[in-house]
């Protein structure tokens, strides 16, 4: 089994850890609103998580540029981008104090990365597929998408 | 006060029994000490009333999401275990029959792939029964984990199923492993339904069910998607010897219990149900205890203190059900109508919902997708199929009913599912040749529809409605009652049809098969006019419904 081949496999596992990661940070979120935690608990609790999240999408994005997977590295560039560019300017925490001003915002995003780690999933998935059957088949009849 | 509030509370008529022992007990409880605040009778109900409101007007939070996943791995167990033993009967052929002779090389024989598939089933049936039954009667959470355990131990003993030395072949074995384990997955079907509902707000009750109900869903998915990693991991060793696909198999199949493992010990750790604490213990303030310290939410101090004072003059009168009560409250046709009319849809449906699948091996092929080759390009090709034809009809179908089914009612899906399967199931029983000799694509796009709307329909629509229709009493054991009524019918469809599918030529009996299913169709049409519809009411009013003339 090819590098690539074990390379969407992890990566299939990990969108949906992540996809996991972001439906748990909207669900906080919106816990806030209700009054179920106060914003101290919120943000200790999410902080822990956030770092992770981004290193291994970072690990992710790195891997496709290394091997090649040209289609799933552009994919993931933008979401890259909007985390680095947050850990420049020091914003990536949740702020106990600020996070009721900014919530609309917060949630906003973590909806939209639920979304793209959804859309992640399925094509990690297609295309995890595609290259184990192309693995296995000669090359004249490999599926070229 | 007392007796207007009886048959809101209690439907036995034990208050006024209660009410004059508190207040013999308190009289000298006063006198004895003043410092014991003890209830009235009056102030039971205001209890008993908050209590209920709390949990039926709690916003959505983090810990309904973690009810709904806890008690949805039982779901996921079961559809990956069902997707997984047609696989591995399929691998297993692959490793047993190697040396069989001409068309028998590499496939399990019919007979014996029959039993395994519908061992499990018959288990569920057994297991439907007594978990319900046991449910109503000891309590949810006492036997909350136990169905999890069972399931546990038989994955993870099917997986080291083997011949012994004399008699039983690998597959008795796995056939009787498989049964327990049936047992297990069947008692999952009511206490997991119970629970969901009795923790549920009144607003999105059946969003939460269905949401449960659809991790099979995912289960289905995942074990597609566990199978294809397991069999790329082995690539190298199944083609160089064929006999390497029995580690496949067994690994496939023992990874099914992973999920259930991580469950446990949040089954096991769950508060009994507020609704059973309140009717069947009558314990007030231990049941605003559990709702308080699951489902929480900031209230004023002054309503706190007196939701959490101990219960001092109480004695938990325990109001268990008995079969002779139970016959009594089913005699009137009122309250057996809806028994009726639950348990024969959901047998109507699981009939066609289970005989369908008999199908999905042409649909593969129709779409390119069972490849012949090496047994890796076949078993790999199979299984990613299945993953497709899955998310195009399945998986939808369960995610619009959660997200659909709190607005437009329990009823209307499922009479508008039964229509459209009447219909499409008409369409596919009398045109079936014509149709796929026609146009491939337009058989797929049917079977798909057929698909979707028996998700987006009658599949989790009688799976939502039992768990609301029922007195709190009875809740557990009628859901189980109807869940096992589906799984005859499936146990119909499998073992029964299954011998008819040839009759007439390979796979010749099919377009008949789907006529009958059309006339299941029909038949659960006609009842769904049995039940109620229980949108937007909470529980005690469902209940309270059923015990108006007494």
């Amino acid at each position: 089994m090819s590098l690539t081949a074990f390379l969407y496999i992890l990566a299939l596992i990990m969108a949906g850890v992540l996809l996991f990661g972001a439906v748990y940070f909207v669900i906080m979120l919106t816990d806030l609103e209700c009054d179920y935690i106060n914003p101290i608990d919120l943000a200790n609790n999410l902080n822990t998580y956030v770092m992770p999240e981004m290193v291994a999408h970072l690990f992710l994005f790195v891997m496709f540029l290394l091997l090649g997977e040209w289609m799933s590295m552009l994919l993931n560039l933008p979401l890259v981008g909007w985390n680095v560019v947050k850990v420049v300017n020091a914003r990536q925490f949740y702020d106990a104090t600020e996070v009721f001003r900014t919530l609309p915002k917060h949630k906003r995003e973590n909806f939209v990365k639920v979304a793209f780690y959804l859309i992640c999933f399925f094509y990690y998935l297609y295309s995890m597929i595609i290259t184990l059957v192309n693995e296995s088949t000669p090359d004249p009849q490999q599926v070229g998408y | 006060m007392s007796s207007s509030g009886n048959s809101l509370q209690d439907p036995l008529n034990t208050t006024h029994r209660h009410s004059s022992e508190f207040v013999a007990h308190s009289k000298a409880d006063n006198f004895r000490d003043g410092f014991t605040s003890d209830i009235s009778s009056d102030d039971a109900l205001a209890v008993r009333r908050r209590a209920l409101a709390e949990v039926d007007n709690a916003k959505f939070g983090w810990f309904h999401v973690k009810a709904c996943l806890v008690a949805g791995i039982g779901f996921f167990t079961d559809s990956y275990d069902i997707f997984a033993i047609n696989l591995c009967s399929l691998i297993m052929g692959y490793v047993y029959y190697a040396n069989a002779e001409g068309d028998a090389k590499n496939s399990t024989p019919t007979k014996i792939d029959m039993w395994i598939k519908g061992s499990t089933q018959l288990g569920c049936i057994i297991g439907q029964f007594v978990f319900g039954y046991l449910s109503d009667r000891l309590g949810r959470k006492r036997i909350y984990g136990v169905e999890l355990i069972i399931i546990i131990v038989c994955t993870i003993g099917g997986s080291f199923a083997g011949n012994t030395a004399r008699g039983l072949s690998v597959y008795w074995i796995l056939f009787i492993w498989r049964f327990v384990l049936g047992i297990g997955i069947g008692g999952d079907y009511p206490v997991s339904a119970i629970i969901t509902s009795e923790f549920a707000t009144t607003k999105n009750r059946g969003a939460m069910i269905a949401a449960v109900f659809a991790m099979q869903g995912f289960g289905i998915v995942a074990a597609a998607i566990v199978s294809i990693i397991v069999l790329a991991a082995f690539k190298g060793a199944i083609d160089g010897d064929q006999q390497n696909l029995d580690y496949v198999w067994r690994i496939i199949m023992g990874l099914g219990a992973v999920p259930g493992i991580i469950a446990l010990y949040f089954r096991l750790t769950i508060p009994e149900t507020p609704r059973y604490t309140l009717d069947i213990e009558n314990d007030a303030h231990k049941a605003a205890y559990d709702i308080k310290t699951t489902i929480g939410g900031s209230k004023d101090a002054a309503e706190d203190r007196s939701l959490l004072q101990p219960s001092t003059a109480q004695q938990a009168r325990v109001q268990k059900p008995t079969w002779t009560e139970f016959y009594h409250h089913f005699k009137k046709w009122r309250n057996f109508k809806v028994l009726m009319g639950t348990s024969v849809t959901w047998f109507a449906l699981d009939v066609a919902f289970y005989g369908i699948n008999l199908n999905s091996s042409i649909i593969l092929q129709a779409i390119g997708f069972s490849g012949k080759g090496t047994p890796y390009h076949e078993l790999l090709k199979t299984s990613a199929g299945n993953i497709i034809l899955n998310l195009l009809g399945t998986l939808p179908g369960y995610w619009v009913t959660v997200f659909t089914i709190d607005r437009l009612g329990r009823r209307t899906i499922q009479f508008i599912g039964f229509v459209v399967l009447l219909i499409l199931f008409c369409i596919l029983g009398f045109a079936y040749h014509q149709i796929l000799d026609r146009s491939v694509a337009g058989f797929v796009v049917l079977f798909t529809l057929a698909q979707f709307f028996q998700n987006f329909g009658p599949n989790t629509t009688t799976f939502i409605i039992p768990s609301e229709a029922f007195p709190t009493r009875f809740r557990s054991t009628c859901h189980g009652i109807s869940a096992a009524s589906g799984k005859i019918g499936a146990v119909i469809a499998q073992l029964g049809f299954f011998q008819l599918k040839n009759r007439g030529g390979k796979n010749a009996f099919i377009p008949h098969l789907i006529q009958i299913f059309a006339l299941f169709m029909l038949v659960g049409l006609i009842f769904t006019w049995f039940v109620p519809e229980t949108k937007g009411k909470s529980l005690e009013e469902l209940s309270e419904e059923s015990e108006r003339d007494e």
